[in-house]
């Protein structure tokens, strides 16, 4: 992700959604989850470590996140995360909270034309 | 406690997050790999992709809660590891920040103790005196009338009680050798007001203050102690006050010592007529407020109150107030906290400049560290992490120098409280609970957080703050330098400023002390004088004559022995503390209007009293022999009295009537010199005496001039007295100086230590003036090696260091003296007008002050002459 994109800094106020969200997937590690923001936002979003490991600890370390190691299908030992009951809630309210803003600046877009 | 095992489990999340971060870079290789690329260049690739390793980590760290306390411990951790590494710095830091926090600790345990707890009762602050303060009264007088007081008690109804008390002194006789003691009479609510128990027995019941039920008294634990041995027998037995026997029927607790030195309290009869007294103020009051009431709700009812009593009694109470005051504030007195607050303030003071000296310190150490820091940067660590660490070391020295400070104001309130006769001492509130105590630590753990974080915030935050490609090469930007030398710089003035305040403050309150010495002033000489108290007892001296024949028989006596010069007796003895002041009019002058008091003091005396003394006769005579009780009254005024009563006319012959104005009238027959009551008195007050032998008070102070040394002849004087009568009670045998000297005690020890405290910051200054021009030498040697090989002498060089020291010391000097003019009207209200700021005292400080600062940069700056230009350039 480059900083002086603009969508850099949009990325940044959602990217614990994002997050919260392939992780509900079901268990995942680091490197998956930030390859499927990147596939599944079809490369638009890129996402750096510098922030996706930062921010997995903090959710972590919030409750929202559990973390255990396991196997990969490579058979290397890998830090998969899964979403606790309270990283659910979370997220539901976070894509409400979502939701609500960006239907509100879809309709000013549309009313305004 | 999720995080607390976490912390523990520290080692494994650090290698925990380390195989994360390498598992992703892996996994990236491998994709990298996959889609065709060279192993080398997919390594390097995700490599660069991936960024830096360690910041990452860092940033990990730095979004768990517990990173907060992990990283304080490490910062604690590596903190104490630099401070062991450079001991000079460590000790000196520590010393200088311990010299500041003990002043403070010890200022702050003494307003502690003597302002804000001087009494131990439940909810001092409930806890407020009423009194009644007379119109242009001298020192606030407190006492209320007895009249008054029964009317506030049924009207007021903000206070759960009201309680009245006064000071009262008994001969304990039957129980070994008599013994003069310092009493109080209470109203039976006292106890209760004030929230106290007996320690054993009981205290007084309801209806014990009224006539017929009022022979029980109350002792203290320590007369208990001394005087009874502890004998658990003394409840209900009987003791002797004043030939009287009183039923003791409680020992107070060991900690109750309220009015102050109390050793016997017997009830305050409250008879008919004692309460219909209205003209006569006699009563202290102490009163509980309710819960719900403030002190400024209580005055506005006492007002309401005050004002209704003046409609029914204008003869009486037209010009009277009410006035409530915190009890606490009551018991402090005027002078103290004055005192306190003023030396509190220098100790202040001594602690900002310490911090400044420290701050200094801390600035030219940052610059030291300046490698230091930039590799810690490169190495990921953020600022905010750096300036957490560098203030934790702050935090470190301070709390150590706290530490160290509490052990210094251990050491300065034994010096303080040895320093203090007990004379003194034991009438002082709150004085037995000057100590260290809890409410102290926490002062102090509080004054070193907060200059931890002071001294330690601007350089740290310089500091924290590095170019690195600049500081990881050797050296520094001129820019930075430039800025950092104007702080010091500035830091120079401001401490120079403090240190000067601080000293004029000193010098003044040492002059003001040293004034007080002077007797000349107070209009009397105490060289050579011993004195003494007696206090007949009622019972035994029924009779007016056998009262003067006691005193004339004694002091004939006193006067026959060898050595004595003249010996004489007055019912208060200058510098002692006590004074009492009478009503009258003088016939043919018209007297004061209705409501208001024409008040002198009063003074009854022997004979020889003003030749004894040295008190200048100016007009008439002396007392004699031949005024005696039937023989014509007379009196002898003060030369204040004549100014203000007589401007124009010789007062020799005039009449004046003293008390009611139906006495009988005295003819003045003398004048004499102004005398002080006290030492601090301001200002003099018109006086009026009369002799003894017509006014025949059972407590007399006798004064004994002597030849040789007053303290020698002491037990001679006793037995003397004795003679006359072996039940006598005879106390104080003082001499004058020693009466003098503990008046002033309270002044003597403020001097001190505001001298202590003065000097310290001179010592602190210069040592600062030193650090800062050593540094900024070292610094400029390079300049300086220039200077020297474009041909600069050693003079010159030497020159412009002085000459920039003295620049900064004048900027300090003259903001300096700003500050001391501004102190001096401070210092002026609390020395009673005594002295003021005068051009000697200021003149030597701030030469003092510039000689010091010039000393201190001189031997930085002799360094500096000493650079060899060939070695300096060559090291570049």
């Amino acid at each position: 992700m480059n900083p002086n994109d603009p969508k850099a800094e949009f990325l940044k106020g959602t990217l614990d959604m994002l997050i919260l969200k392939v992780v509900a997937l079901g268990p995942i590690h680091g490197y998956a989850i930030s390859q499927r923001i990147q596939q599944i936002s079809r490369d638009l979003f890129q996402v750096q470590q510098g922030s996706l490991y930062p921010a997995l600890h903090r959710l972590e370390d919030r409750n929202w996140l559990q973390a255990e190691w396991r196997q990969t299908e490579t058979g290397r030992e890998a830090k998969f995360y899964t979403l606790t009951r309270k990283g659910r809630k979370q997220l539901e309210a976070e894509i409400r909270n979502w939701e609500q803003v960006s239907d509100a600046v879809a309709l000013i877009l549309r009313t305004a034309e | 406690m999720y995080w607390l095992r976490r912390l523990f489990r520290k080692e494994s999340t650090e290698k925990q997050l380390d195989s994360e971060l390498r598992f992703h870079l892996e996994q990236q290789v491998r994709d990298y790999e996959d889609a065709g690329m060279d192993p080398e260049q997919a390594r390097r690739k995700a490599r660069l992709e991936f960024g830096g390793l360690e910041s990452i980590k860092e940033e990990c760290r730095e979004s768990r809660r517990v990173h907060v306390l992990d990283t304080f411990l490490q910062d604690v951790r590596y903190g104490l590891r630099v401070l062991r590494k450079n001991p000079g710095f460590t000790l000196i830091t520590v010393l200088t920040l311990a010299l500041g926090m003990g002043a403070n600790t010890t200022m702050f345990s003494s307003i502690d103790a003597m302002l804000l707890h001087p009494l131990n009762f439940p909810e001092l602050d409930r806890l407020v005196a009423l009194s009644e303060p007379l119109p242009h009264s001298v020192s606030g007088s407190e006492t209320v009338a007895p009249a008054d007081y029964m009317d506030w008690t049924r009207q007021a109804t903000v206070f759960e009680g009201i309680a009245a008390y006064q000071s009262w002194s008994a001969d304990l006789t039957g129980v070994g050798e008599p013994e003069h003691l310092d009493g109080a009479r209470v109203s039976s609510n006292f106890f209760s007001i004030t929230g106290t128990q007996a320690g054993w027995g009981r205290t007084f019941a309801p209806g014990e203050d009224t006539a017929g039920h009022d022979q029980v008294a109350l002792i203290s634990y320590a007369l208990w102690q001394n005087r009874f041995a502890a004998d658990p027998r003394i409840l209900d037995s009987s003791i002797h006050l004043d030939g009287v026997p009183y039923k003791i029927v409680g020992v107070l607790p060991q900690d109750f010592s309220f009015p102050p030195a109390t050793a016997v309290w017997v009830p305050l009869p409250l008879s008919s007529d004692f309460v219909r007294e209205r003209e006569k103020q006699s009563l202290l009051t102490l009163a509980r407020l309710k819960p719900s009431a403030t002190p400024s709700q209580a005055q506005a009812e006492m007002n309401t109150i005050a004002a209704q009593l003046q409609q029914l009694y204008p003869q009486t109470n037209t010009s009277r107030r009410v006035s409530v005051t915190l009890l606490r504030d009551q018991v402090a007195g005027d002078f103290t906290p004055m005192f306190l607050w003023i030396t509190m303030g220098a100790a202040l003071f001594v602690l900002l400049i310490a911090c400044i000296n420290v701050a200094n310190m801390q600035v030219a150490r940052a610059a030291a560290r300046q490698r230091e820091m930039a590799v810690r940067a490169s190495l990921g660590a953020t600022r905010r992490r750096m300036l957490r660490q560098l203030l934790t070391e702050n935090v470190i020295l301070a709390l150590l120098g706290g530490a160290a400070g509490i052990a210094i104001a251990k050491l300065l309130l034994h010096l303080f409280k040895i320093g203090m006769p007990t004379e003194i001492t034991r009438l002082v509130p709150g004085w037995q609970a000057l100590a260290i105590n809890g409410r102290a630590l926490v002062f102090t753990l509080i004054v070193a957080l907060g200059t931890g974080i002071v001294f330690g915030l601007a350089p740290a935050l310089g500091a924290s703050k590095p170019d690195l490609t600049d500081a990881l090469k050797e050296g520094e930007k001129s820019s930075i330098l430039g800025a950092r030398r104007r702080l010091r710089g500035l830091l120079v003035v401001f401490e120079v400023a403090l240190a000067l305040i601080l000293l004029v403050g000193a010098g003044l309150m040492v002059r003001g002390f040293r004034n007080l010495e002077e007797t000349e002033k107070q209009g009397y000489s105490p060289d050579n004088v011993l004195t003494t108290s007696v206090s007949l007892n009622m019972t035994r001296y029924r009779q007016d004559h056998h009262i003067v024949d006691f005193y004339r028989e004694s002091l004939d006596r006193v006067r026959a022995l060898p050595q004595v010069l003249s010996a004489s007796g007055v019912s208060h003895i200058p510098a002692t503390g006590g004074w009492s002041t009478e009503k009258f009019l003088i016939d043919g002058q018209p007297g004061p209007a209705p409501g208001e008091l024409q008040l002198t003091n009063f003074l009854v005396a022997a004979p020889q009293y003003f030749h004894t003394m040295r008190i200048p006769i100016i007009q008439g005579r002396d007392f004699a022999g031949y005024d005696r009780a039937e023989s014509p009254r007379v009196a002898i005024v003060s030369a204040e009295f004549v100014r203000r009563y007589f401007p124009n006319s010789d007062p020799l012959g005039e009449r004046i009537r003293l008390g009611l104005a139906t006495a009988q009238p005295a003819t003045i027959v003398g004048v004499v010199g102004d005398v002080k009551r006290f030492m601090f008195d301001r200002g003099q007050r018109p006086t009026v005496y009369v002799p003894h032998s017509q006014y025949p008070l059972l407590s007399m102070g006798l004064v004994v001039r002597v030849s040789g040394d007053p303290q020698k002849i002491a037990s001679e004087v006793r037995a003397q007295l004795l003679a006359v009568d072996k039940e006598q009670p005879v106390f104080d045998v003082k001499t004058m100086d020693q009466n003098i000297s503990e008046q002033v005690s309270g002044v003597r020890v403020g001097a001190l230590f505001m001298l202590f405290f003065g000097l310290l910051a001179l010592l602190l200054s210069a040592v600062g003036v030193y650090g800062v021009v050593a540094y900024s030498v070292e610094q400029r040697t390079h300049e300086i090696g220039i200077r020297m090989a474009l041909g600069a002498k050693a003079r010159d060089i030497l020159a412009m260091v002085l000459r920039q020291t003295a620049a900064l010391t004048a900027t300090g000097l003259g903001i300096g003296l700003l500050g001391a003019f501004a102190m001096n009207r401070a210092m002026v209200k609390v020395m009673f007008g005594m002295i003021s700021l005068d051009p000697t005292t200021l003149a030597i400080f701030t030469a003092l002050l510039a000689a010091v600062a010039l000393l201190a940069s001189y031997i930085p700056a002799q360094r500096a002459a000493r650079v060899n230009p060939m070695i300096t350039l060559r090291h570049e």
